[in-house]
């Protein structure tokens, strides 16, 4: 793939499923803690703890991805066809990642639950972004063999 | 573990290192875009001012074609987009030709009408000094 950069493509596909495999059952926990139903409640506290420390690795893990992705392509943060699709939800997923971890270790449990909803909804748009991305990244190794 | 006290400035952190990480990062990715495509074009002129002034006459021929017809495909630097990677090439001119002209069944369209033998021969000398 791009030339034959058999360091990067390696790099890439190690690396590539920590942060998406983190966010999405970050995501998933930060789902049941919202649960009405009764044992969901009980522990919604580790449910949120479990989450906002999965997504802070998460975020930390998508750097060396980002990385040799750029590598990857030539530092071409843009690009054409699938490669352009593929980085049209990388860069909102990674920006989004970066934010929703830091504001969530940031306020710890303190947060509103207003605010709390509206993380909540930003996450379901990050993993949303992430599972695109993570599409057609896989479309693009899959056409470039 | 830190504990902000207003959400407000908590996220005013989260966006601002968010939005300065994802800045930097396209920066040094546009500074390293650079760097690499003027390293390929010092390449390309290199390999070509090997060869005799109508080479490179073909081969900057070949570049302008290669930007109008293939490069939404095989991407600007022909590093591969939606097409494959078309540095070191490792069939003969003539393949080369063919493929052109023909196309690739289900991949590739045929450019024989938008492309006369010249215009093929002049892709040729180009595709030949991407290494």
């Amino acid at each position: 793939m791009f030339g034959g950069d058999e360091m990067w493509t390696r790099l890439h596909g190690a690396t590539t499923h920590f942060p998406i495999a983190l966010l999405l059952t970050a995501t998933a926990l930060e789902t049941l803690a919202l649960l009405p139903h009764r044992a969901a409640q009980r522990w919604q506290r580790e449910w949120r703890a479990v989450s906002r420390w999965l997504l802070g690795i998460g975020a930390v893990s998508a750097l060396p991805v980002v990385f040799s992705g750029l590598a990857l392509s030539r530092w071409n943060a843009g690009g054409q066809g699938l490669l352009w699709k593929h980085h049209l939800f990388v860069w909102p997923s990674f920006g989004l990642l970066i934010a929703l971890a830091i504001w969530r270790i940031a306020v710890g449990e303190s947060a509103s639950r207003r605010s709390v909803i509206i993380y909540f909804l930003m996450l379901l748009v990050a993993a949303g972004c992430v599972a695109a991305a993570g599409f057609w990244g896989g479309e693009l190794a899959a056409s470039h063999g | 573990m830190m504990n902000f006290r207003s959400e407000g400035k908590a996220l005013a952190l989260a966006a601002a290192i968010a939005g300065g990480v994802l800045l930097a990062t396209l920066g040094a990715a546009t500074v390293m875009r650079g760097r690499v495509q003027s390293q390929q074009h010092l390449a390309a002129r290199t390999a070509v001012g090997g060869g005799s002034q109508p080479m490179m006459v073909a081969a900057e021929k070949g570049r302008q074609l290669f930007l109008q017809s293939c490069a939404h495909c095989h991407g600007d630097d022909a590093r591969g987009d939606d097409g494959p990677d078309l540095h070191n090439l490792r069939i003969s001119d003539a393949h080369v030709a063919l493929l052109i002209k023909n196309g690739i069944k289900g991949d590739m369209p045929s450019f024989a009408k938008k492309h006369d033998d010249a215009d093929i021969a002049a892709l040729t000398s180009y595709l030949r000094t991407l290494h």
